[in-house]
């Protein structure tokens, strides 16, 4: 092998002119894909998309950075604020995909044979794998961290070269703000430590060099007291629990946060924990992904062998502290070991086509030829990329998610003045919490968890009481995503009155989206005559579809229809519903909705009676306009009972539906 | 050049442990689970017995959707340990969570079994990170020796 290769301090125009192409071919990618506006595909996001705009703090540990840098984004006059959050993930992943093509025109051996197309595929497999994609297109901390990680790299690799104070100034200040947008980030430290003992162990002899470190991280971390400046802002009784407002408490809030996560399996247990964290890296890039970033890895050490000690140093380090963490949501807490693992695979994949290209070298030469069949194996090389693209474009697109956006917009217009919208404290009540907070929605429409995580039931008193989560206990006794406790009369009767489908993938609202209204008294579940607009009056195995009522027949895309199935039941027992609008799922809910049992033993029998499902149902703005079919299907089923053709009209612009439900022009 | 021999030499010990550790680690499991991604698998599995859903439509509705479904690995009265989709999973468990047949009885939770499917519907603890507390346990009937 040969020494360490010169390092170029500088970059050629032509890698700028690769990285900004990355980037751009990047944004193109995640802003097709992007979510338009608010979702449940990180369980944090919509906390996440709403703080920024309110200059407010988010959930531990605070992620002062991501809360201004968010800010930034909010004055792109470009769709709602969640939209131009969104936006900035897109935007700061694309950063990443381009620092990461940097690092590897500065690391690679420049005498390499084709680095520059491993290291625009490396960089581009880690753009299109399925973890970095899902989180360039939702509000979220990971894709700005991946940009700021990348650039804290750059700047070292800056710093190695020129060795002056001013840059390992900039390194540190970058690497201190980077904490803003994960904390976790301080566990490269050990990692950039040896990297300095390696490279440059006279500079921890010179005053200015600590100088300039320290004051360039002591500025960076300074962002944390955003923390008690607005700690008054806060919430959520977890993050209360441990407000930011004293020396210890910032701690708690920052380093000190979810204790109960961290090293929380037994040593038995990590066998099976680094199978998972395979497991995930093979979702990323492959089997052989892990198997050429294992020869990158060797690679890397024979080539640069403090950088394998840096960028090994950080990669252990990361893997090791999430493999022990308890996370629902694990996989993207990875991330940044990704990020590393494109490194190690741009090595091996380096090695590789140096390798297929010496071999055309012996084949053919000098010659024209073997120009001409390493420019065949370049763009091969590049257009593997093509693969993950393809492959994840589907489960990665959410540009169509406008479930929750546009079952909120139906919700303010259907409140009734002065109502209640109960809903959970913090972090899970943002997707209410971000229209009051952002546009000022309904302000006749209190939202207890809002003002305080501990509303009194006093503060519904003479209001009609409606929430968006079930109470799942008499006592509603749960965790944060449950309704703050004493809220609902154990006797209340929960009756949905608008449903609404959801995007699969989503988290936190796993039992779908229904507004229910709370009251003391029984539905009208039951009917005794009834006389619907369109007769079925099909046989559906046990239960038989008498009759169906729409109105309007004719509504905006966005909008809402109402709905009233009658049914005729041989039992009470639970029995799915689905319906369709087109090809379009509209809602799931049981028949009854799940109150025929305590109807039955409260209020009558229901042999002989028509069950009357009486609801709205929100028609996603992603339907076309034109005539639709409405479907109903059972749950087990395989026959879809068309009952009736809906006409769709598309007269607003989906932002526009939504802003002015919100309560704003567009 | 001595010490770039004894970097190589140190970061080549590193890198045949990383190895190990993997190799190691992935022994255990196909020890332990057999070469199955029973254990693994991220993407999320059909809930037995709630048959097919209209057209494209999310598995669930009002009031009815797992929150988790998975093999018990462990239990204890205070929380489940799951092989999942999702990789293995623990719930906390509650003095009202509720435990149930397939048939919709009620059971004791001690009636639950290491090996038993369960669809948990629970609530998250925590904000970054999810952690469970289940509400309702609802025993699966025992997967048949074909269904995959």
């Amino acid at each position: 092998m040969s020494s360490e290769a010169t390092f170029p301090g500088r970059l050629p125009p032509l890698d700028l002119a690769v990285s900004a192409s990355l980037a751009v071919v990047s944004l193109a990618v995640y802003g097709a894909t992007l979510t338009p506006s608010l979702s449940y595909l990180s369980p944090d996001g919509n906390e996440l998309a709403t703080i920024p705009y309110v200059l407010g703090l988010a959930h531990s540990p605070g992620y002062p950075l991501y809360t201004w840098l968010g800010k930034a984004f909010t004055l792109i006059p470009l769709g709602d604020i969640a939209h131009r959050v969104n936006l900035m993930s897109a935007a700061s992943g694309a950063l990443a995909v381009a620092g990461l093509y940097l690092i590897l025109a500065l690391l690679l051996p420049p005498t390499a044979p084709l680095r520059r197309p491993a290291a625009a595929l490396c960089a581009l497999l880690l753009a299109f794998s399925p973890t970095a994609w899902s989180q360039a297109v939702i509000a979220e901390v990971y894709a700005p961290n991946l940009a700021l990680m990348a650039l804290t790299l750059l700047l070292f690799l800056r710093w190695e070269h020129t060795r002056r104070d001013l840059d390992f100034f900039l390194l540190s200040l970058t690497f201190g703000l980077s904490l803003g947008t994960h904390i976790s980030d301080l566990g490269f430290a050990p990692a950039f430590a040896v990297f300095v003992l390696l490279t440059a162990p006279a500079a921890l002899k010179r005053p200015t060099w600590w100088l300039a470190g320290l004051a360039g991280f002591g500025l960076g971390v300074a962002q944390f007291a955003w923390l008690p400046f607005r700690a008054s802002t806060l919430n959520d009784r977890m993050m209360l629990a441990r407000a930011p407002v004293t020396l210890s408490g910032v701690f708690n809030y920052t380093l000190g946060a979810f204790p109960q996560f961290k090293f929380a399996f037994p040593l038995a247990a990590l066998p099976d924990r680094v199978v998972i964290y395979l497991d995930l890296l093979s979702q990323e890039f492959g089997v052989l992904g892990i198997l050429g970033g294992v020869v990158g890895l060797a690679s890397l050490l024979f080539r640069r062998p403090r950088h394998y000690f840096l960028l090994v140093g950080m990669y252990l380090v990361h893997v090791w502290f999430f493999i022990q963490y308890r996370a629902f949501d694990l996989e993207v807490f990875f991330l940044p070991a990704h990020f590393l693992w494109a490194i190690f695979l741009a090595f091996g994949l380096t090695e590789a086509l140096g390798g297929i290209s010496a071999l055309m070298d012996h084949l053919f030469g000098g010659s024209r030829a073997g120009g001409f069949s390493r420019l065949v194996l370049a763009c091969a090389a590049a257009s593997l990329a093509l693969i993950p693209l393809t492959q994840n474009w589907a489960a990665s697109d959410h540009s169509n998610d406008v479930a929750l956006n546009d079952f909120y917009a139906n919700i303010w217009e259907m409140l009734p003045p002065g109502s209640a919208l109960l809903t959970p404290s913090g972090v899970f009540g943002y997707d209410a919490f971000y229209w009051q907070l952002v546009y000022g929605t309904r302000p006749d429409v209190l939202l207890p968890a809002l003002p305080s995580p501990n509303p009194s039931p006093t503060d519904v008193t003479a209001r009609e009481v409606y929430t968006t989560t079930r109470a799942v206990a008499r006592d509603n006794r749960g965790g944060p995503a449950s309704l703050p406790p004493g809220m609902i009369a154990p006797d209340s009767w929960q009756v949905p009155v608008l449903l609404g489908s959801q995007a699969t993938g989503g988290v936190g609202r796993g039992n779908g989206l229904a507004l229910y209204h709370l009251t003391e008294d029984p539905p009208a579940l039951t009917a005794e005559s009834i006389h619907p607009d369109i007769v079925v009056e099909t046989d559906l195995g046990g239960v038989t579809l008498v009759g169906i009522d729409i109105e309007p027949v004719s509504v905006e895309s966005g909008g809402r229809l109402h709905l009233t199935l009658y049914w005729r039941l041989q039992t009470a027992a639970g029995t799915l519903v689905g319906t369709a609008l087109g090809d379009a799922p509209l809602e799931q809910h049981e028949i009854g909705f799940g109150n025929l049992g305590r109807y039955q033993a409260e209020v009558g029998p229901l042999a002989g009676r028509v069950i009357v499902d009486d609801y709205w149902v929100v028609v996603p703005s992603t339907i076309a306009a034109g005539s639709h079919d409405l479907t109903l299907r059972l749950a087990g089923l395989s026959s879809v009972v068309e009952v009736a053709s809906v006409a769709v009209v598309d007269n607003k612009e989906t932002f526009e539906r939504w802003l002015n439900a919100a309560g704003r022009s567009s | 050049m001595a010490q770039r021999r004894w970097q190589i030499l140190l970061g080549a010990v590193v890198l045949v442990l990383m190895v190990l550790a993997g190799v190691f680690s992935l022994g255990v499991y196909v020890g332990e689970h057999g070469w199955t991604r029973d254990a693994l698998r991220y993407e999320p599995e059909a809930v037995p017995g709630t048959g097919a859903f209209p057209r494209g439509a999310p598995p669930g509705g009002v009031g009815r959707q797992p929150d988790v479904t998975g093999r018990i690995r462990g239990l204890t009265l205070q929380s489940l340990e799951l092989t999942t989709p999702d990789g293995p999973r623990h719930v906390e468990l509650a003095s009202d969570t509720r435990c149930e047949d397939d048939q919709g009885t009620t059971i004791a939770l001690e009636e639950l079994r290491p090996g038993d499917i369960v669809a948990v519907f629970a609530d998250p603890v925590a904000g970054d990170g999810l952690q469970l507390r289940a509400t309702r346990i609802v025993r699966l009937p025992p997967r048949a020796p074909n269904q995959p």
